[in-house]
């Protein structure tokens, strides 16, 4: 192809007209169809992060599955993912078929008045997958259970520093502050050390930096399963089937359940008609066996909310969250 | 281990494997070529494609996807100035010049044989350390790094002629200021004015693509012509381009520093906190501070060593970041990053289980990833003089296609439109600089080092409780703070030696 | 020298210029009192900047001769091609602006041909041809072959509907 492309330009007009035939003709053996059940799926990141994988590992099911016949992906990142809403909300009344992709963070930051526009401009379509917050402890750390550690922070916070992939007032500092002010501790004594992901964040715990790591569930279970770190607690409501040794938080009389939902939201003012098909699909799709082959190579927890209980479950994750920025003063 | 390696090097080399592996490089190195699409994207497009291969085989086109993309990005940073990839910008210091001379071909194929070089020396590292490296690679905390980005700034003074100390140093802190803009570790937006689109900070590709490919191709525009007999030069410079015959003693003179570099370069891209672009910069710094005052005037006017260090380098760092990848499931880089997707889409789960669980799969990882190395050199060696004779397409049609290539590439990774237009602004001040003679390298690398000096230094301070005292205790620190103080005091000391006798 | 006419005082003086800008910002920046563990504020660091830049630039201006011998600024652009050099930043500048609206094919399909045209080429034929070439080339392997999705633009809604 670099070479074609060389002689596209060096050779006279008259070549390069056929050239531009061959690759029309090349092309168009790769089907463009385009039809009214072709799902397009907007993604306010970058090519490769969590938002996009998500995406597109359900848009993939989803046509794998035969659902829809095809799907398309537009990243469009910028302002930590404001840009996105804007443009949903801009561009409302031609995204008939498009889902924007989102999760907990964005309520975090509307919360946080960072973003011009919040997600309540959006109309909420589905939940679709879920992570859950893990305290994480390296191998042959002290602390055994969730309490030893409580004990310890309680003598002096700065006995148990929390790394986290997450600036301060972002989610892994906001989850590791929930779950210490439900174990009746002072969390705005907390010494947070922000990373700038939930991997590195992981080797400042490997490296002795902070001795508890607050991260999602999916980036501490395969380290934890190799038995190179220990799962203290996870904020999921009942202990989960492909993590059974791993407990939660209720079970050790901590009252916090933390769900970071991904899931879908479609443009403003989207027909009801069109909702509830777009969350029969996603019904649908998780039915098929090509999901749940795309679900667990990537070790994701399967969350379906749809509807009225969606946006429910939006208000109350947000009040809850709010009380505790609010605690932190971080807002 | 013997057993496991044999195995992956029967697996890699079925025909169809090869076969999957030369069209991922083929397909890597066009991607690449697209200055703004590197490795992440070249692999983040790859993935869907492979769903549903066999996992040696989809790993096999990745590898040859990955390192295409890579020596895609130096091949446009070689010949237009625009590095597409964060760790090629450092290759365009001294290869665009080259290309400038005419010697394209030479310039690429230098590239290419020392890129080569550093993924054999960080295989042949690999192969030999691997049980090890996992502890080097967590042996740094964040004092560590600070310290580290401090030793990168002391590279400032490589791109600093002879009395432009003080115009290089100023530069280096406006690329810090810039650094400064968007989100804190704090949680804070800096220097934002309310623009959504500045809350992200500016990204590094784009301003390295706006300060080198868009300010060389307008800077071209702006200098006049050098008035010469069009017809003989034309001749000359065609078969010049595509020439890429190195002599036996540019070889010889070489070689030691692809050595030394390859080395430097593993080393810090075993560290998950640095990474390739760091490394590419503080081999050329090095190589550079320990070259002869005569070959010290050649960097950045296109100095093969100039051009091998950094080349060897980001390759070598490329390969040592695997290192935290497969030994510890934790990725250091976007790059490894999106490679840790594809690597788990094919049921691989890398982390220190898979070396003893699973050696079979461990080495195949390996395998693939140095064959995607040698398959490059085999397939882009030949191409060499055909990409080279780009630079042959008449200035009035290049030029506006430079332009275009480098704004779209910089759309393709944000699809923010707002973005072009930044970029253009920066060009145009880049211009500004050029014009007058302020040098632009530095800026970029304080830009890169600058966020990760912050963070590393808040962080190093709150763990500390606000005492400095991690500067001296730990020995990893002080260790690199005092090479730090070398580098910047003993080339004062001699020169003042110097004037005294 | 001449103040206009050294290159070193006149780069400096846009740096101290930026510098101030900078340093009167900082003073914008929010500070969080409840983190009294982190000991670095988020102005920290920038007012370091803000000074060492200031004081580095009006060490340049007053001080330092460095490389005062070399040529001045007015002979270093004597010569210089500013029309075409300002029509291209002043194209490309147009083409960011209006990529949403033409859409990736027209705007680049246009960029091209203008930029073409700037630098002399006289063959307009043959700049037709490059330039949609070049456009629809780019196109088809973007969105055909690694199926990325370029926005279509206002213009072609406009004319065949979303």
């Amino acid at each position: 192809m670099n070479l074609l492309n060389i002689k596209l330009f060096r050779t006279q007009y008259t070549k390069t007209s056929l050239r531009i035939l061959f690759y029309c003709v090349f092309c168009s053996v790769v089907p463009a169809a385009l039809g009214s059940d072709r799902l397009h799926f907007l993604i306010p990141g970058g090519a490769g992060g969590g938002w996009d994988t998500t995406a597109r590992g359900v848009g993939e099911a989803l046509t794998r599955s035969g659902i829809v016949a095809g799907a398309s992906y537009e990243n469009r990142s910028g302002g930590d993912g404001s840009k996105a809403i804007a443009y949903m909300i801009e561009t409302a009344d031609r995204q008939k078929n498009t889902l924007m992709i989102s999760s907990t963070p964005i309520i975090l930051k509307s919360l946080k008045n960072i973003f011009p526009q919040s997600y309540k401009d959006l109309t909420p379509v589905a939940a679709v997958v879920a992570d859950y917050g893990a305290f994480v402890v390296k191998a042959d750390s002290k602390y055994q259970k969730w309490q030893q550690m409580i004990a310890d922070y309680q003598l002096d916070p700065r006995n148990v520093r929390v790394a986290g992939g997450s600036v301060i007032g972002g989610m892994d500092h906001v989850v590791a502050a929930m779950a210490l002010s439900k174990s009746g501790t002072d969390a705005k004594a907390l010494r947070y050390i922000p990373y700038n992901a939930g991997a590195k964040a992981m080797v400042g715990l490997l490296s002795n930096e902070t001795q508890l790591l607050s991260t999602g569930l999916s980036e501490a279970i395969a380290l934890a399963e190799q038995g190179e770190v220990r799962i203290l607690a996870m904020t999921a409501p009942a202990r989960l089937s492909h993590a059974p040794s791993i407990p939660t938080l209720q079970e050790q009389n901590i009252d916090l359940v933390f769900t970071n939902w991904r899931g879908f939201f479609g443009a403003p003012g989207m027909s009801e008609e069109k909702v509830s098909s777009l969350q029969d699909s996603l019904g649908e799709m998780y039915e098929s066996k090509e999901w749940e082959e795309i679900r667990t190579q990537r070790g994701w927890s399967n969350l379906f909310i749809r509807g009225k209980e969606f946006t429910e479950f939006l208000q109350a994750q947000e009040s809850e969250m709010a009380i505790l920025v609010d605690d932190l003063g971080l807002r | 281990m013997l057993d496991g390696i044999l195995q992956g090097l029967n697996t890699a080399f079925l025909p169809i494997n090869l076969l999957l592996l030369f069209v991922g490089c083929f397909a890597g190195t066009f991607i690449g070529m697209l200055p703004g699409l590197g490795p992440v994207s070249a692999i983040a497009l790859m993935i869907p494609i492979t769903y549903g291969f066999d996992p040696s085989s989809g790993l096999i086109l990745m590898a040859g996807v990955y390192y295409g993309a890579v020596f895609g990005g130096s091949t446009s940073a070689i010949l237009i100035n625009a590095p597409g990839v964060s760790g090629a910008v450092a290759t365009a210091f001294d290869g665009y010049p080259m290309a400038q001379r005419g010697e394209a071909g030479r310039a690429l194929a230098l590239a290419a044989y020392s890129s080569f070089c550093g993924g054999t020396i960080g295989a042949v590292f690999l192969l030999i350390f691997v049980p090890f490296l996992a502890k080097v690679s967590l042996s740094f905390q964040s004092a560590d790094y600070f310290a580290l980005m401090l030793f990168g700034l002391t590279a400032i003074t490589a791109f600093a002629g002879k009395g432009q100390v003080l115009k290089a140093v100023l530069m280096a802190v406006l690329g810090l200021m810039l650094a400064t803009v968007g989100e804190d570790p704090s949680g804070i937006q800096r220097f934002t004015f309310g623009i959504t689109d500045l809350y992200d900070g500016i990204s590094f590709l784009l301003l390295s693509m706006a300060t080198f490919a868009i300010a060389e191709a307008l800077v071209v525009i702006l200098r006049p012509a050098p008035v010469e007999s069009e017809q003989s030069s034309q001749d000359v410079s065609f078969k010049a381009l595509g020439s890429m015959k190195l002599s036996k003693e540019e070889v010889l003179d070489v070689a030691p520093v692809v050595g030394r570099s390859s080395v430097l370069g593993f080393l810090v891209g075993v560290l998950p906190g640095a990474g390739a672009t760091i490394a590419s910069f503080l081999a050329y710094g090095m190589e550079r501070n320990l070259a002869s005052l005569k070959e010290k005037l050649k960097f950045g006017k296109g100095s093969l060593r100039g051009l091998a260090a950094p080349e060897s380098a980001n390759n070598a760092a490329s390969t040592g970041s695997f290192v935290p990848l497969l030994t510890l499931g934790i990725p250091g880089s976007a790059t490894t990053a999106v490679m840790l997707g594809a690597l788990l889409s094919y049921g691989v789960q890398p982390g220190p289980r898979l070396y003893i669980d699973n050696p079979a799969v461990f080495w195949s990882v390996i395998i693939s990833m140095y064959l995607g190395n040698v398959i490059l050199l085999v397939l882009n060696l030949p191409l060499i003089p055909y990409i080279s004779r780009l630079l042959d397409i008449p200035k009035q049609f290049l030029t506006p296609i430079i332009l275009f290539l480098s704004l779209i590439g910089v759309y393709l990774v944000s699809f923010n439109p707002f973005d072009l237009v930044m970029m253009v602004v920066i060009g145009a001040i880049a211009v500004f600089f050029r014009v007058l003679n302020f040098p632009l390298a530095p800026m970029l690398l304080g830009f890169i080092l600058g966020g990760m000096l912050e963070e590393n230094l808040r962080r190093a301070l709150m763990i500390s409780d606000g005492s400095l005292a991690f500067l001296w205790e730990r020995p990893i620190t002080a260790s690199i703070l005092l090479i730090t103080l070398a580098t910047v005091l003993i080339p004062q000391l001699l020169s003042m030696l110097r004037k005294n006798s | 020298m001449n103040f206009l006419n050294s290159k070193n005082k006149v780069g400096s003086s846009f740096i101290l210029l930026f510098s101030l800008i900078y340093l009167a910002a900082i003073f914008e920046i929010p500070v969080n009192e409840s983190l009294s563990y982190d000991v670095v504020s988020a102005r920290t660091l920038p007012y370091c900047l803000a000074l060492v830049a200031i004081l580095v630039c009006l060490l340049q201006i007053f001080v330092s001769a460095e490389d005062d011998s070399e040529e001045s600024l007015h002979t270093a652009i004597q010569g210089f091609q500013w029309r075409p050099c300002l029509q291209l930043t002043a194209a490309m500048f147009l083409y960011g602006m209006s990529f949403e609206f033409l859409g990736f094919l027209l705007a680049t399909f246009l960029f091209l041909l203008v930029g073409f045209a700037i630098l002399k080429e006289k063959r307009y034929l043959l700049s037709l041809a490059v330039a949609a070439g070049v456009a629809l080339f780019m196109w088809l392997v973007l969105t055909q072959l690694f199926s990325i999705h370029l926005d279509s633009g206002e213009v072609y809604r406009m004319f065949f509907g979303s």
